[in-house]
């Protein structure tokens, strides 16, 4: 009679685990799948490509952006449309999601650079050197560097940071 | 006698006990598949994978895109196949059933085209995507 009891009272412990076992598993599951895809990095990334895709096709720069070892600042005038980039089509947020600045070095001096170029929303930049628990509510950098030559033999090191907000499509 | 029905009632508890086990394990089994291939869930995928694509693509691509599982819960949730995916300006809006929806924007600034793709009458459960340039350019 005894024996009987305590097995019903195995049974019982026995649903109380799996019950929290379940309980468990559901939360975690939830918030795991509650939460959406962060794709910014790769965004980014392929941001950066996109955009030393324009500026230097084949590796050689676009002689609309330097021609005759002469940088011409026009380039920047219309530097999203002319690499194809809309940063904010549908005008809904006052400051754009996205940023890209370009830094063009000569090889004898790596430290200022002597050309830059840059679209879309500036306050980003100084989100990129932060690194705490909240830092994935800010935003996605990335940076591509890599030697260009002009159409004269020119050779120069170019820097590319492009930074992708999104945080609201991205994290919960 | 006694001996008898005593086993006999052990069997039913235990069966019973058994019965109980698999029905949890089968409601957990089930909301793990249900949570993994939710509307919301597909959605924010596609409309994720389509913009890197987009935005990625050089003028004069035309991708094919793999939905089947989109086209079931749209069929289920009675959206047409033809409005799953919409380009609105620099937007991929992915929508599976009435009450969801999710956009994603891309960068490139290219005409795109999405529709599904079809083998005479009949859908293939892939959907086309053309990425080319801008009439005025």
């Amino acid at each position: 009679m005894n024996k009987r009891g305590g097995d019903k009272l195995i049974s019982i412990y026995w649903f109380i685990i799996l019950t929290l076992i379940a309980g468990g598993v559901i939360a975690m599951v939830s918030i795991f799948y509650s939460s959406p895809y962060d794709v910014r990095e790769v965004e980014s990334e392929i941001l950066g490509m996109k955009v030393a895709d324009c500026i230097s096709p084949a590796g050689i720069l676009d002689t609309r952006l330097i021609s005759a070892g002469g940088w011409r600042p026009e380039f920047q005038d219309n530097f999203l449309s002319r690499c194809r980039l809309n940063f904010d089509p549908r005008g809904e947020f006052d400051f754009g999601q996205y940023y890209v600045g370009i830094e063009f070095y000569s090889l004898n001096n790596l430290k200022a650079p002597m050309f830059e170029l840059f679209g879309g929303n500036q306050n980003w930049v100084d989100d990129c050197g932060i690194e705490d628990v909240e830092s994935k509510k800010l935003v996605k950098c990335s940076e591509d560097n890599f030697f260009a030559r002009d159409n004269q033999e020119g050779v120069y090191f170019v820097k590319i940071l492009s930074i992708v907000r999104n945080t609201e499509r991205n994290v919960k | 006698m006694l001996n008898k029905n005593k086993r006999g009632e052990i069997l039913i508890e235990n069966l019973v006990f058994i019965i109980l086990n698999l029905v949890f394990l089968t409601i957990l089994v089930l909301f793990l598949v249900k949570q993994g291939t939710g509307v919301v869930l597909l959605e924010d995928g596609y409309s994720k994978q389509i913009a890197l694509l987009v935005d990625s693509a050089k003028p004069g691509i035309i991708m094919k895109i793999d939905l089947e599982k989109g086209f079931k819960v749209a069929e289920q949730k009675g959206i047409l196949y033809e409005d799953i995916i919409k380009i609105d300006k620099n937007y991929v809006l992915v929508k599976l059933s009435e009450e969801s929806g999710v956009e994603y924007p891309f960068f490139n600034d290219l005409k795109v085209e999405a529709y599904p793709d079809k083998l005479g009458d009949e859908y293939t459960g892939k959907y086309i995507i053309t990425v080319s340039r801008r009439s005025n350019e």
